[in-house]
This record gives structure tokens, C-alpha cells and sequence, in this order.
């Protein structure tokens, strides 16, 4: 009996084994293998979270959103002297250290967020090329599926170039992600923003988000003037400015900072902010509104933001007139505009302006976006180390406060208003450049034009009766045979003058300085004449130092994050 | 055939095994044993006093009782039998029973600890025969101390054991057996009654503990197999004993408070404002400060602080002369921007003597601690019943923990070979936790906040950082009070039910199905914040509710025979567990009320509202087996052997084998020994093994995969302003070769016992981990998914154990032992196939701590200061040879680590360890008759603090107070510092990981003091049988030299297992109160 109990017992505990082994097959709970992601819709969910990189917002267990900004705020403006960190002085601290030149791979932890932001953006471009041609969708929609991914793998390797200069490309067969980066990979990039020309249809129809053969043009010609290859940038952007049908400047010049009329004709392609559109986090609410954006609003209502991203005092003077219309060059910034830090007591400026500076600035005393006059220093954390001014682009107006972040936890300044990544005067102005450097004036001047006469007359800055313009406002084309174009030392100048004006606080300067070569001269002597002005903070400021800060340094933690036993892969850039 | 769910046949077929073995005639078993009888008796000790608790053993058998309040038991017994009576502090006796008639016994005090029995997991051994590294604590020594948690007990009680946990009420603790296996998950594995768990203890009672035995080397835990790398601590529960029923009352009340002399000594307001001047004068020749003026020579104070220049009874205007505030406009509750908004201050005056923050939000706290247990039982049966209230208050305002819990423990004697069991324990605790070390949390926030700020506003609001000129750091008074009913309430099932049948003598099948089920409900609410720069526009509410249900079934038989000298006792099993867990959360926007805790449901809000729920599963199955063999209880020898297989492994890799083997030698049963009579008992012990360790998260780690998320990877293909298309991104990368860690333990252990008084024992242990798991960090460049887990490199720690123990005799009236243990662990990555990695991070301090070759795991990693620059001669002397970027007169010099002439992050390099040289416990009791006592104390030795919280008081990266040591900064004429200049021009470097940072993290700690009076027996009369007072201390004392709050700063975070890579980092640990407490003990 006693046996026959043993021999049960065991018996009985091998078979509970045996089933109990099937147990072990535990799948990923609340998530989804690659293989199953072969549908049209599955593969337009892995194309729209690429897009969804551009912001630079992950959630907080990825990078924090502070210095991720797909408009370059830190990176593009911060580091040229167009804009001041802003905001409360020890807020972000690490950015005080952008303006002052202190940069290392170490002390800036933005800098590693920006790398991370752009990366993810490129290893989402990946995961969507492979997950497109191993899925179900037709032929013809593989070819254009792979040309947007292609395409916006090619946009973030560009904005990584842009920063760093010494950056690896990383492709969809790419395994081992210790890859160096001594390899020049601008005909990467140009690859795919071949094959996206190639293939992506001139109109996406109604999707008006997604990315077309136009955008590839525009993208791939900025590529190249990057490069300084004019005669592979020219046809590019002459076929985007001579798609009239589909590309033009917009009838205003505000008219690319306000929700209602964006993705216009101006908007060759643009990040698609939105707010109010369900998705929220523990404290936050609408999370595809730019977030990478989210520190560059102003502090007082209605954003109650950080207010990082102060126009500089610089930037600000540029923008007066001569009396005809056209900048002062050489004088512009030996006295500043009236402003309420160092006007007392504060009168408003009476001399001539261009209008777009008020597109571009928030200052005392003029209309700030239908919330009645801008408070000026009043609304302004720090103004003794970042002057008095807010930038303004990049909020929404008081008929567009429903498309503001609202429910948000301690910030509102996101909204739904689109980031212009690439717009048609940025093509205008670069096509402008290569006529410089092909010596033919005549269509600098003609293209420089195109965009002052939109600026005079588009509408202008009103105050509150809808009638007055705010300011003395004068802009004018050049005439005819102007000085300014005459060497073209001038007319170098004069498009890079009109450049600065016309994209101010978009991102763009920093980049456009380091690819003239004229970086250290100019940063230079910005910090002399703007230390004057804000010596808290620019007294403590090192110079801009040639053949090192033309790029950004390589974050540590991705060097060492690079290492193959303890020899890192990727190589830190010059002088840091 | 398949049958598609076969292990609910199995299951089945086990009723169906007992329901047969039911069915037998009980007569088939009685016929082949000898007459029993019945045998009857009383135990007195050597002051002829009964003896209660004595437990009796029929040899042999499991068959058991234990004497009663009067020393009185009852059983039955075969004709013939041995019956061995036992009880700690006493000698074994053994009689052998062959007639009915009443017996009488007394027992010999004796200090040996030889004949204990310990439990080791599956099965139980006396002391005598264990050959593995094993150390045991009875419940008695682990409750003299009122704690929240078991663990806790263990401090200083066991060689090779440390023990360091949470200020916090209800937090966690660290236990580390033997140093540190891996940068993963660290902890032992617990298996209580059988069932074994991980992580956190607080839902157990420590009061319904019998015994704890810590399992150290892998000779002894690798029955454990796959989870016992890092040790296993088996906890047994209190049973009930046949014919001896008691009931114990104790209550403990206490009060809690902090040593106010370790608070951080920072700057008063006027010292803040001139330490702000003189580094921007220092910087720039020029002072620029919206609070404290312009004036170089000169910080003023303002009156206000919200605005700034606002002065009582006067309108504050502009530079433009426009008023923008006067005192009519203030206003409490709404958001604070005067510009823009509704135009309206909350006006704060400014505390120009300083707000002491630590004074504000530590206070002294009450903690209530009451058992009451009753355990009893017949032949039949016996059963213990334990109930618990425990209710401590946090030092920290508004935080706190209660504990209600109940058990019951019994078994059941069907048959004679049939027994029915059960263990279960039912916790309900609730509480208000602070998260510990965080470094943007509360705490983060005392260092950071700076004196000016009143803790209320004229109007008797909340104040706060609202100017942004004095920083951003919180109102911690305000955030906790705030907070105060954000409560988490866990309500924790945990037991098992077991049914042993005897097969035939000494042949025993058991098997036992086990549930460890908690819920957790947690609510927080968040209201508006008016006082705080960037204050919440719209207050909100988050409810969050999780399970985690574990079921484990475990069969074995067993058998042990005596066959003359030789003695087997042998084992087999398997194992089965599976883990189900599920969260799910929901928060709501725009209460009504900020105040009102009744409106707190999801669905009183009025806004915006999300959900989401995440899930994971894992199972494990194990077979395994066990001999212990002894020769003439002279040589031992001891054979394991387990194969385990688990889910978060691919397929191919995912069964492990864990063998151990384990030798003794009893060399006092030696006859060359036998004359030698002072020497009670001498033993060498020698064993390997291996275990492993297979704590990574749930998901078959081999697999990468993909998830929806309508958050973080969405975007607008239309270009509509406020509808997203929902992407896919890839969450987490896969390693499709992924297998467990594997350690092997080699251990060799010397046990003496000496003139029945004096305890020795040695351990020498070497231990290696090989193929640890670790989630290295991916360069960026593949984007920013989960990492997978890789098998990276090999860790060994080395180590010795001592233990000494002394008891006088303990007749006399004065009696008095001390214990002293010591211990060391020598830890070293010997192999790492990836590159280093990194630890702890606060803001841009990311790499405090580095795990690279052929150094400790998590050792600090930075750059070294060899001083300060004192004059422009010296800055160009070093010039000469090294650069760094902004070396002048005051700041630090680095050293040039790798001699390549330039000061970069290459000269990074070890600047401490947070692993001390040696760790020490010491044990001392003193009684004269019924006074007792007795002094825990423990210390470490020779490790390091990295002290993040200078990164708050003693740079300038973040706005908000500093520490007085910058009073000391360098100046010209004050070069002997080691405080660089304040000056705003600053070296970006200065701030970074250094050896400023580096502190000697030594201490030594009274853990406890306590004096009992234990009752006459003669004042108790019938109704009583022990009783005892006491008055007691706990952390009363500490010496370090450590400049922080508390130098038992161990982990930030218990539950995330990288928490280990940040072991030593101080960002603001929430401190362990000292407590002092009264309690009264009684036993009816």
C-alpha cells in the first residue's frame, strides 16, 4: 500500500510539474512585439510617433523637456546673442552657462537632453523604415511611407550635425549603437533626403502635417548651403520658390505665428502643436503642444510660465530704421530703443521701427497679443540680468485661448500654435545668399525685397482701437542700384542683416553665424556692447572661442555611455 | 494527450490523493507500531520554579507538546520512546518513557545554543548538524525593541548581516547579507512559513516572530536556487503548543525626536544677502539684486518679501511711479501675479532673524505599540493567535504609519499521520509617507529654503518662494501640511495551508499552497500652491489602486533514518509560483474645494480626467532535493541540489541547475578531544555552492517590444489643432540572450563552545557573481527606450565573520553576557564586459557613483581637489604644466589624474567608497535579580558619504540658502580653506562630482538601551505568570564625524533595485529619530 502511495505521490507531483512548466511562457504584458506591427494603421502609428519626436518631449523617465525645443530656442538663439536665458536667474542655471560661453559636456545637462530628444527621434525614424517594409501596405504606399521616415531620420541627423558637428549616423541596421563619430555624414542625410524626394508626393492632401517632396527640397538645399554647395543647393530651392501653386510668403507677416492661419502656404513644413486633444500626464495636460517649448513663455498671465528666452537689448536695436525704411547697419546699436529698465521714466520710443519687431518682441507699451499692454519689467523676473523684453512668436493670442494649454498643472504658455521648422522666406533668404555668392546681386536684392515688402504691407502692430499702429513703424525695399548691394561684402551683409530680422527668435541664428565663419567676430563683439547693458550677468561671461564654441561639446554621458571596455567611441569635439 | 489545463488535473489528483489517504484505515499504519501511552509530568528550572514553554519532542517523530503555565504537559507516546525536553538558556535532557507514571524534570541552565533547532528552509536542523553558514535569532532577542519591521531587529544582531533602513514611519530597510552581488537587486529572499517574498516587511508583525535564521553562504541557500544569491532570511511564526495556553499583553508607548544639534547649520538672511554681494561683486564689480539692492558695499533686507519694497500702509509703485500693489489689494487665494492677473499680491514680510525650516517641519512624534497574543492547543491540535496595533507618527509633520494586524497559526492532527495546517496573516496599514532622498522632494526643500521666507503671510497663508530672486525651493511646512492626507493604504493577505501526511516512519509527504496577496489604494490630492513661483493653475486629484498576488505550491517528502551510526534525514520538491500584478490610476481636475478631504473622489471634479494601468506576470518552477548525511554525529555532510526555470527568461536559457555540497567535522567528539572538558564543542565547517539571482523586471527580458501611447508618441497628421493620431514607440529592447546571475560561495566556518559560557564561531567566505544582470545604458543613439538587460561581468566579494559570546552563569543574581560580532566584506568587480556604469544622479551631478573593473561596485567617481589657488603665483606655476579652464586666485585646483597636461573629464577618477572596512555589532546585558540591562550598539567603519547636499549649500548652481561653511570661503587674506571664493564668474567644474563631496561616513550607534524590572513571581499571584517593565532608548547615541543629519544614509530609493548604485549618496535622507519608550509585558 505504502508503495503504491510513494509511487502516486510521485507521480502526481511530476505531471503538476510538467503542466506548471507551461506557465513559463510569459509575454509582455500591455505591449506588443515588433512582428505584430504589420498593418497600414500599425505602421502610421510608428511614422506618427517619429513625428511625435519632434518636439522633444518623451515623458519624464527619457529627458527632461527643458532645453529639447524643436525651435532651437537655447541652441540657435540663446548661444548667438539674440536672446538671454530669462526667467528667474537660478531657474535652468545650467542655460546661464550657454550665454556664457562655459560650455562643457558635463555642466549643462540640456545638452544631453537635446541628444537624447534628436536620437530618439532618429531611432523612431528607424523602427518605422523597418517596420514599413516588412508590413502589409501596398507598394506604392511602402515608397512614400519610407520616403516621410527617411525624411525626418535625414531632419533630426541634420539638427544633430547643426549642434555638434562630429555626430555618427545611425541607420535602421544599425545593432550596436557605440558608433563613432569621425565619419562625415552629410551624404547620408543627403541619401535620404534623396530617396524622400524621390518618392513623397508633392501633396499629402489633407494631411497637412505630414512631410512632402517640397519640405525634402527645401530641407535638402538647406543641406547643402550648409555645406556651402551652391550649385547643389540651387535647383532645390528654385524648385521649391517657383512651386507657386503651393509655396509663397503669407500675406501678413504674422501670419505664421497664429494658430488660425497656419499651414499656409508660408508653412513648407511645421511641427503640429496641439493642446486640448486628451492626453495628460500626472499634472499636465495636452502633451503634444510643443513642449520642448515649455520654459520659452512669458511669466505673467495668462501663460505663467518660466519666461526663459529673452530678446537681447541687440537684438532689439536691430530692428530700428533710417529714414528710409532700411536698417542702420553700422549704428544700430549704440543707443537703445526707449525701454523701461534704463528709461526713466519710461517714454515710448518715437523713432522708426520695422513692424516685424513687434511680431517678434514683447515690450513695454505696445499690445501683447489682445491681453492689453505688455508689462514690460513688470512681468519680468530678472530683467537686471536679461533686460526688459519677452519674446513673442511663439504664444498664442487672446481669440486663440481655447487652443491654449489649458488644465495644465503649473505652466499655460503651450498652445496649439504650429513651430515653422522650415518656412518659405528661409528658402527666400538662403536662395538670396547663393545669388551673393554667385555675384548676381540683382536677384539678392530682388529676393531680399520680396520679404521686406511683405513686411510693409502685411499688417502691422496695432494698439487697442484697431487703428494705430503701436510704434512708428517704417520698412522699405531697396531701391534699385542701393549701396547695399553693391560689393559683395555689402550685399553679404545686407541678406545676412535681413535674415537675422526677418527669423529672429526662430531657432536659426546661432547656425547661420557658425556657417558664415563670422561667429567669433560677431559673438565677440556682441558681448562687449551688451555687457554694458547687462553686466550681472555678461560681466561674467567668457568670450566666444574660435575653432571650439562653433559647435556644442559632446554630452559625457554619451561618451561614456559609448565606451567598448574603457575606450569611448565617440570623440569629444575640439577644446572642451 | 493534451490536456489543455493539466494543472488543475494535478491539482485535483492531490484532493484526490488526500480524500484517498482519508479512506485508509488508520489501522493499517497503528498495527505496525509498538503500545502508546500516555505520559504526564512537570518541568521545573534550578530555582524549582515552574518552568513554562519547555518544548518536548518524542524522538523521532514530529510529535510534540509543550508545558503549560505550571510547568505541567501531557502526550502520548510510544512505549519505549525518548522524549527530549528542551528550552533556550537550558541543557537538553532526554528521558525515555516505558510507563504511564507522572515524570518530574529539571532543567540545567546552560549558555550552549548547540541543541537549538533552526529552520532552514524546507526542512529544520539542530545547530549540531548544520555545515553551511547559518545564524539564527530567537524572537525574544528580535522584540526586545519595539520596530516596524522584523528586519529591522536584525541590526547588529548577526555577523556578515547589515542592517540600515528609512527615517521615515513605515519605511523601507536595507538588508545586505555578505556585501554586494551585483548593482542590481541586493536583497535576500524571505520565506516565511514556507511562503518566500521579497522586499518589504512592514505588513508583518515582528511580535508574532518565533525565530529568524539568515542564511548566508550558498551551501545553505541554494535549496533556494535562482533567488537566493543574495542570502535568504527564513522566518518562522509563533506556534501554539499542546497543554500550554498563554496569553501576552504588551504595550509600548513612545516619543521620537531629532538630535537638533545635527541640523545643518546654514547662513541667516543677512549672511545670505552678503554672501549674494560679495560673489557678484567678486564676479563682476557690480551688485544687481532684486531683493537685496544695488548698493556693492551694502545687502539691505527688504521689509517684504512678496513684493519687494513693499512697506506697510504704503502703496509700492513701479520705476514709472505706477502703484502696482498696495496693502487693500492683497488677496489669499489666487494666483499671485500682479501683472496681467487679477493685479493682487499676497504680501510677505520678510523673516529678517530666519525662519529655522528644520525647527518648522521636524517636531517630536508619539508612537503607540500594542500586541496582544494567545496560543494554546491539545494532541489534537494547537493554534496561536496574534493581534497588532502599531501607530507611529513621522518626525517630519504629518507623516505617519499605522499598522492593524492579525494571525492566526494552526495545525491540526486529523490522524496520527495526518495533519492539517494552516498559517495566515491578515495587515492593514495606512499611512503618509515623504519620499526619502529626493532630491527635488520636501526634504531637498529644507536645505534650499532660505530663512527670509516666513513660513505664513500677514494674513496667516502659507508663504512661499513666489519671488523668484530668492529662489525657487518650496515652503516644506506647506507641501507636507498640504499633503497630509495623501495616504497610501495596503492591505496585505499572506499565509498558507498545508496538509502533511506520514507515509511510513520517518517518511513524510507535505504540501502546501501559499498566498501573498496585497492591494494598495493610494489618494493624493494636489491643491492650488499661491505663495510658489510656477504655482499650480488648477488643483487635482489621483486615485491609484494595484495588486500583487503570488501563489506558490510546494510539495515534498521527506525522510530521515538512523541506521547505527549513520543518519540520513533527505528531502525532494517542487515548486511552483506565480505573480500576477495590475495597477490602475485615474486623476480629475478642478475640485470645488481645496480643503474639503470628503470631496476627494474621482468623480467630484469638475475637469479634465485620464486613466491608465500598466500589468506584469512572471512564474517560476522548481524541482529540488537535499541529503544530510552524519557519521556518528562526528562527520557531516550535506548534498543540494535545484533546477529552476523561470519566465523572465527566453526559452533556451531559462533553466538554471544549483548545486551545493557542504562538509563538518565535529572535532570535540574526537577521543583525542574527549579528556579536553572545558572544550563543549568543536566544529569545522566547509562548503560550496551555487545560487542565483534573477531580479530584473517581469517582461521576458529577451523580448523588445512595443507599446501605444497617445502621450509621448502621438501627433497630429492632419494638422487639427486638437486631435492626435496615437503612435507606436518602442518601449523596452530585448536580449534574447539574457540567462541569471551566478554566484558561487566558498565557506569555511570554525564553531567553539567553551565551559558551557563562551560561544566562537569564524566564517571565511569568498563569493563570486558571475554574468551579473545589468541594464547598461545604451549611447543615446538607439534611442530612448528601456534598456535590455545584459550579462556584464563578475563581482566577488570576500570576507570574514566573527562572533564571540559570553554569559556568566546564570543561577547567580548577577548575571551579565555580552556578544560582540564583527565582520568585513572586500568588494571588487573583477570583470566587466561592457563599459563602466554609472549611479546615483541629482540635477546635474549624474555620475556620483561609478561600477567599473577591478574596483568596489558603486564606488564615487570624480575629480580630486588639491587645494585652492591662493595667489596669481601659484594659478601660473600650475599654468605652466596643467590647463584648466578658469584657474585664478580662490577657486580649486583639480588634479591632472591621467598627467595629459589638461584638466577634462578624463581626470575623473575613485574619490571614495561607499563600502565600509569593517562592520560591528556588540550585545551586552547586565542583570541583578529582577533589574535587567541591556545595550545593542552597531557601527561601520572606513566607508564614505558622498554628500549631495552640499550641492545645495555650498554652490551656486541652485538659487536658495547656504551652508555657514561658506562664511570660511577663501578670500585673500583667508587662504587657509578649503572653500573656493564666492564669485559669480563661475568654474563650471567647481560644482561637479569632486572629494569636496567626500565625507568619512563612519559611526557608531547606540541602538538600543533598555532597562527592564521583571515581577517577582511571587507579586503575580495565580493570575499572572511573567511580567516585566521597561523603560527604553533607542538611537540615543551616535559618534561620527559626518556632517549631515544622519550618517545612515544608505539607499535613495528601496524599491527600484539601481537604488544600489547610489548606496552612500546624502541628498537630504530623511533622519532615524531617537525614541525613547516606556512598555509593559504580560503574560497570563
Amino acid at each position: 500500500m505504502k508503495k503504491y502511495i510513494i509511487v502516486f505521490t510521485l507521480a502526481t507531483s511530476l505531471i503538476i510539474a510538467e503542466s506548471c512548466e507551461d506557465q513559463l511562457n510569459v509575454l509582455p504584458q500591455g505591449a506588443v512585439a515588433f512582428e505584430g506591427l504589420t498593418s497600414e494603421d500599425a505602421v502610421t502609428g510608428l511614422i506618427v510617433s517619429a513625428y511625435s519626436a519632434i518636439d522633444g518631449w518623451f515623458g519624464w523617465g527619457v529627458a527632461t523637456p527643458w532645453g529639447t525645443g524643436v525651435s532651437n530656442w537655447i541652441w540657435g538663439d540663446i548661444a548667438s546673442g539674440d536672446a538671454a536665458k530669462g526667467g528667474g536667474f537660478g531657474d535652468q542655471g545650467e542655460i546661464n552657462l550657454v550665454e556664457q560661453y562655459k560650455w562643457s559636456g558635463s555642466g549643462i545637462p540640456h545638452i544631453n537632453d537635446k541628444w537624447i530628444a534628436l536620437y530618439e527621434g532618429v531611432a523612431r525614424s528607424n523602427d518605422a523604415i523597418n517596420g514599413i517594409r516588412g508590413s502589409e501596405v501596398t507598394a506604392d504606399k511602402k515608397l512614400s511611407f519610407e520616403g516621410e521616415a527617411r525624411f525626418l531620420r535625414a531632419y533630426f541627423h541634420f539638427e544633430a550635425k547643426k549642434i555638434w558637428g562630429r555626430v555618427a549616423f545611425v541607420d535602421e541596421k544599425t545593432l550596436d549603437y557605440r558608433l563613432p563619430n569621425d565619419e562625415d555624414i552629410w551624404p547620408k542625410i543627403e541619401a535620404d533626403l534623396e530617396y524622400a524626394i524621390e518618392n513623397l508626393p508633392v501633396d499629402q492632401a489633407t494631411q497637412k502635417g505630414r512631410a512632402t517632396k517640397g519640405a525634402a527640397q527645401a530641407l535638402l538645399g538647406k543641406v547643402h548651403m550648409f555645406q556651402k554647395d551652391y550649385a547643389a543647393a540651387k535647383p532645390l530651392l528654385d524648385a521649391v520658390i517657383s512651386n507657386t501653386a503651393k509655396y509663397g510668403l503669407a500675406p501678413n507677416y504674422e501670419d505664421n505665428f497664429r494658430i488660425s492661419t497656419e499651414n499656409q502656404k508660408e508653412a513648407i513644413f511645421s511641427y503640429q502643436s496641439t493642446a486640448n486633444d486628451g492626453t495628460r500626464d500626472a499634472d499636465h495636460a495636452s502633451l503634444n503642444a510643443n513642449w520642448g517649448d515649455i520654459l520659452a513663455h512669458p511669466s505673467f498671465a495668462p501663460y505663467n510660465s518660466p519666461g526663459l528666452h529673452q530678446p537681447s537689448f541687440n537684438l532689439v536695436n536691430a530692428f530700428k530704421t533710417g529714414a528710409d525704411g532700411l536698417p542702420l547697419f553700422d549704428t544700430y546699436n549704440n543707443t537703445d530703443i526707449n525701454n523701461d529698465l534704463t528709461t526713466v521714466p519710461f517714454t515710448e520710443y518715437t523713432g522708426t521701427l520695422d513692424p516685424r519687431l513687434d511680431f517678434t518682441v514683447g515690450r513695454r507699451g505696445i499690445p501683447f497679443l489682445g491681453f492689453g499692454d505688455h508689462p514690460g519689467v513688470n512681468g519680468i523676473h530678472d530683467e537686471g540680468f536679461y533686460g526688459p523684453y519677452t519674446n513673442r512668436k511663439n504664444n498664442f493670442n487672446k481669440t486663440e485661448m481655447d487652443l491654449g494649454q489649458n488644465g495644465a498643472g503649473w505652466v499655460a504658455g503651450p498652445s496649439a500654435l504650429n513651430y515653422n521648422i522650415i518656412r518659405f522666406a528661409d528658402i527666400v533668404l538662403l536662395r538670396a545668399e547663393l545669388a551673393v555668392e554667385e555675384g548676381d546681386f540683382a536677384t539678392a536684392r530682388e529676393l531680399v525685397n520680396k520679404v521686406r515688402s511683405r513686411a510693409k504691407t502685411g499688417k502691422v502692430v496695432m494698439e487697442e482701437d484697431g487703428v494705430t499702429p503701436a510704434a512708428n513703424y517704417l520698412v522699405n525695399e531697396y531701391p534699385a542700384g542701393h549701396d547695399a548691394f553693391s560689393t559683395q561684402e555689402k550685399a553679404r551683409r545686407t541678406v545676412y542683416f535681413e535674415r537675422r530680422l526677418e527669423l529672429a527668435m526662430e531657432g536659426h541664428r546661432f547656425f547661420d553665424l557658425v556657417r558664415w565663419g563670422v561667429a567669433e567676430q560677431y559673438i565677440n563683439k556682441y558681448i562687449t556692447e551688451e555687457r554694458l547693458r547687462r553686466p550681472s550677468q555678461l560681466n561674467n561671461a567668457n568670450f566666444f572661442e574660435g575653432g571650439k564654441n562653433e559647435y556644442f561639446p559632446i554630452p559625457l554621458l554619451q561618451i561614456d555611455a559609448s565606451k567598448i571596455q574603457e575606450t569611448p567611441t565617440l570623440t569629444q569635439n575640439p577644446g572642451y | 494527450m493534451k490536456i489543455k489545463n493539466l494543472r488543475l488535473l494535478g491539482m485535483f489528483k492531490l484532493i484526490a490523493l488526500g480524500l484517498l489517504l482519508q479512506c485508509c484505515p488508520a489501522e493499517l499504519f497503528a498495527d505496525q507500531g509498538p503500545e502508546e501511552i500516555t505520559v504526564s509530568g512537570s518541568v521545573i528550572d534550578e530555582n524549582n520554579d515552574p518552568l513554562p514553554g519547555v518544548s518536548i519532542l518524542v524522538k523521532g517523530t514530529t510529535r510534540g507538546t509543550a508545558t503549560d503555565a505550571n510547568g505541567k504537559f501531557t502526550l502520548t507516546a510510544e512505549k519505549g520512546s525518548t522524549l527530549a525536553f528542551s528550552f533556550v538558556g537550558y541543557d537538553l535532557h532526554e528521558v525515555t518513557v516505558n510507563d504511564a507514571s507522572p515524570i518530574s524534570i529539571s532543567l540545567v541552565p546552560n549558555a550552549s545554543t548547540l541543541n537549538e533547532v533552526v529552520v532552514t528552509g524546507y526542512s529544520s536542523q539542530s545547530k549540531r548538524s548544520i555545515t553551511g553558514a547559518v545564524s539564527s535569532v530567537s524572537g525574544k532577542e528580535l522584540t526586545e525593541v519595539p520596530q516596524v519591521s522584523v528586519d529591522r531587529a536584525l541590526q547588529g544582531k548577526v555577523s556578515g548581516v547589515y542592517v540600515s533602513s528609512e527615517g521615515v514611519p513605515g519605511g523601507n530597510t536595507m538588508v545586505r547579507i555578505r556585501g554586494f552581488g551585483t548593482t542590481n537587486n541586493n536583497d535576500p529572499l524571505y520565506v516565511i512559513d514556507g511562503i518566500p517574498t521579497k522586499g518589504n516587511l512592514t505588513s508583518l508583525s515582528p511580535s508574532d516572530i518565533e525565530s529568524i535564521t539568515v542564511l548566508k553562504d550558498a551551501s545553505a541557500a541554494s535549496i533556494y536556487g535562482s533567488r537566493a544569491a543574495n542570502g535568504v532570511i527564513v522566518v518562522t511564526t509563533k506556534k501554539g503548543s499542546a497543554g500550554a495556553s498563554a496569553l501576552n499583553v504588551t504595550i509600548n508607548r513612545g516619543v521620537q525626536s531629532l538630535n537638533k544639534s545635527r541640523y545643518p547649520d546654514l547662513m541667516t538672511p543677512q549672511q545670505l544677502a552678503d554672501a549674494h554681494r560679495i560673489r557678484q561683486v567678486n564676479g563682476t564689480g557690480t551688485f544687481a539684486h532684486n531683493a537685496y539692492g544695488n548698493d556693492p558695499n551694502n545687502a539691505v533686507l527688504p521689509d517684504f518679501i512678496n513684493p519687494i519694497g513693499f512697506q506697510q500702509g504704503n502703496d509700492i509703485v513701479d520705476l514709472q511711479g505706477k502703484v502696482i500693489a498696495n496693502v487693500n489689494q492683497y488677496d489669499d487665494n489666487d494666483d499671485n501675479d500682479p501683472v496681467g492677473g487679477d493685479g493682487v499680491y499676497q504680501l510677505m514680510r520678510a523673516n529678517k532673524e530666519g525662519t529655522d525650516w528644520f525647527n518648522e517641519t521636524f517636531h517630536q512624534a508619539n508612537f503607540t505599540n500594542v500586541n496582544v497574543n494567545y496560543s494554546g492547543g491539545s494532541e489534537k491540535g494547537t493554534y496561536y493567535i496574534g493581534t497588532e496595533y502599531f501607530d507611529q507618527e513621522g518626525v517630519a509633520i504629518h507623516t505617519n504609519f499605522k499598522r492593524y494586524s492579525a494571525r492566526i497559526n494552526s495545525v491540526g492532527h486529523a490522524k496520527d499521520w495526518l495533519h492539517i495546517g494552516q498559517n495566515l496573516n491578515v495587515t492593514y496599514t495606512e499611512g503618509v509617507g515623504l519620499q526619502n532622498q529626493y532630491e527635488n522632494g520636501v526634504l531637498a526643500q529644507l536645505y534650499r529654503i532660505p530663512g527670509i521666507i516666513p513660513v505664513y503671510d500677514v494674513a496667516g497663508n502659507f508663504a512661499g518662494n513666489q519671488q523668484v530672486a530668492i529662489g525657487d525651493a518650496r515652503n516644506p511646512v506647506a507641501e507636507l501640511t498640504r499633503a497630509a492626507e495623501n495616504k497610501s493604504r495596503i492591505f496585505r493577505t499572506f499565509g498558507n495551508a498545508f496538509l502533511e501526511v506520514d507515509l511510513a516512519k520517518g517518511l513524510r509527504a507535505k504540501s502546501l499552497i501559499g498566498i501573498d496577496y496585497t492591494s494598495n489604494n493610494s489618494t493624493s490630492f494636489t491643491p492650488f500652491n499661491p505663495g510658489d513661483y510656477q504655482s499650480t493653475q488648477t488643483n487635482s486629484f489621483t486615485e491609484f489602486n494595484s495588486f500583487n498576488s503570488a501563489v506558490i505550491w510546494t510539495n515534498t517528502l521527506s525522510y530521515g533514518r538512523d541506521i547505527g551510526k549513520h543518519t540520513f534525514e533527505a528531502f525532494i520538491g517542487t515548486e511552483y509560483i506565480n505573480n500576477v500584478y495590475r495597477q490602475s490610476a485615474g486623476s480629475r481636475q478642478n475640485y470645488i474645494s481645496d480643503v474639503n478631504v470628503n470631496e476627494r473622489y474621482l468623480s467630484t471634479g469638475i475637469g479634465a480626467q485620464t486613466n491608465n494601468g500598466i500589468g506584469a506576470q512572471n512564474s517560476l518552477m522548481s524541482y529540488f532535493g537535499k541529503i544530510d548525511y552524519s557519521l556518528s554525529d562526528k562527520y557531516l555532510a550535506s548534498f543540494t541540489l535545484r533546477r529552476d526555470g523561470s519566465s523572465r527568461f527566453p526559452e533556451d536559457n531559462r533553466w538554471g541547475v544549483f548545486p551545493a555540497a557542504s562538509v563538518g567535522w565535529v572535532i570535540s567528539e574526537e577521543s583525542f578531544l574527549e579528556s579536553v572538558s572545558a572544550l563543549n564543542s568543536l566544529k569545522f565547517r566547509a562548503g560550496w555552492g551555487q545560487v542565483g539571482n534573477q531580479d530584473i523586471p517581469d517582461p521576458n527580458a529577451a523580448n523588445t517590444f512595443f507599446s501605444a501611447d497617445v502621450n509621448y508618441a502621438s501627433y497630429s497628421l492632419d494638422g487639427v489643432n486638437n486631435v492626435v493620431t496615437p503612435g507606436f514607440d518602442k518601449t523596452k529592447r530585448g536580449n534574447p540572450n539574457v540567462t541569471w546571475e551566478t554566484t558561487e560561495t566558498l565557506n569555511v566556518g570554525l564553531d567553539a563552545e567553551l565551559l558551557n559560557r563562551l560561544s566562537f564561531s569564524f566564517e571565511w567566505y569568498k563569493k563570486q557573481t558571475k554574468d551579473m544582470l545589468v541594464d547598461i545604458v545604451q549611447p543615446a543613439a538607439g534611442g530612448a527606450a528601456a534598456n535590455a538587460f545584459l550579462n556584464v561581468g563578475d563581482v566577488e566579494n570576500k570576507g570574514i565573520e566573527l562572533g564571540l559570546d559570553y554569559s556568566s552563569d546564570p543561577s547567580k543574581d548577577f548575571r551579565y553576557s555580552i556578544g560582540v560580532n564583527f565582520s568585513t566584506y572586500k568588494n571588487k568587480v573583477i570583470k566587466l564586459n561592457s563599459a563602466p556604469f554609472y549611479g546615483a544622479r541629482a540635477f546635474d551631478l549624474q555620475q556620483m557613483t561609478i561600477t567599473r573593473e577591478g574596483e568596489a561596485i558603486s564606488s564615487f567617481y570624480g575629480f580630486v581637489i588639491d587645494g585652492i589657488f591662493n595667489s596669481q603665483d601659484e594659478v601660473d606655476s600650475y599654468l605652466e604644466n596643467v590647463s584648466q579652464d578658469g584657474a585664478r586666485p580662490g577657486t580649486f585646483r583639480f588634479r591632472d589624474v591621467n598627467n595629459d597636461k589638461v584638466i577634462n573629464d578624463l581626470d575623473r577618477t575613485i574619490i571614495g567608497s561607499p563600502h565600509p572596512d569593517f562592520m560591528y555589532g556588540i550585545n551586552i546585558s547586565l542583570a541583578y535579580k529582577n533589574f535587567e540591562l541591556t545595550l545593542t550598539g552597531t557601527g561601520v567603519q572606513g566607508n564614505e558619504i558622498f554628500n549631495a547636499t552640499r550641492y545645495f549649500t555650498d554652490f551656486w548652481k541652485m538659487d536658495g540658502n547656504r551652508s555657514t561653511r561658506l562664511l570660511n570661503a577663501w578670500t585673500p587674506e583667508n587662504t587657509n580653506t578649503n572653500v573656493p571664493q564666492l564669485n559669480s564668474n563661475t568654474i563650471v567644474r567647481e560644482s561637479q562630482e569632486s572629494t569636496y563631496y567626500i565625507e568619512d561616513g563612519s559611526f557608531m550607534r547606540v541602538r538600543n538601551v533598555q532597562l527592564t524590572y521583571n515581577f517577582p513571581k511571587v507579586w503575580l499571584g495565580k493570575a499572572l505568570s511573567s511580567a516585566k517593565v521597561y523603560v527604553q532608548g533607542q538611537n540615543v547615541f551616535t559618534a561620527t564625524n559626518y556632517s549631515g543629519l544622519d550618517p545612515e544614509v544608505n539607499l535613495q530609493n528601496f524599491t527600484d533595485p539601481k537604488g544600489n548604485r547610489g548606496l552612500g549618496v546624502d541628498r537630504g535622507a530623511y533622519p532615524i529619530p531617537r525614541t525613547i519608550t516606556v512598555g509593559l509585558t504580560a503574560s497570563f
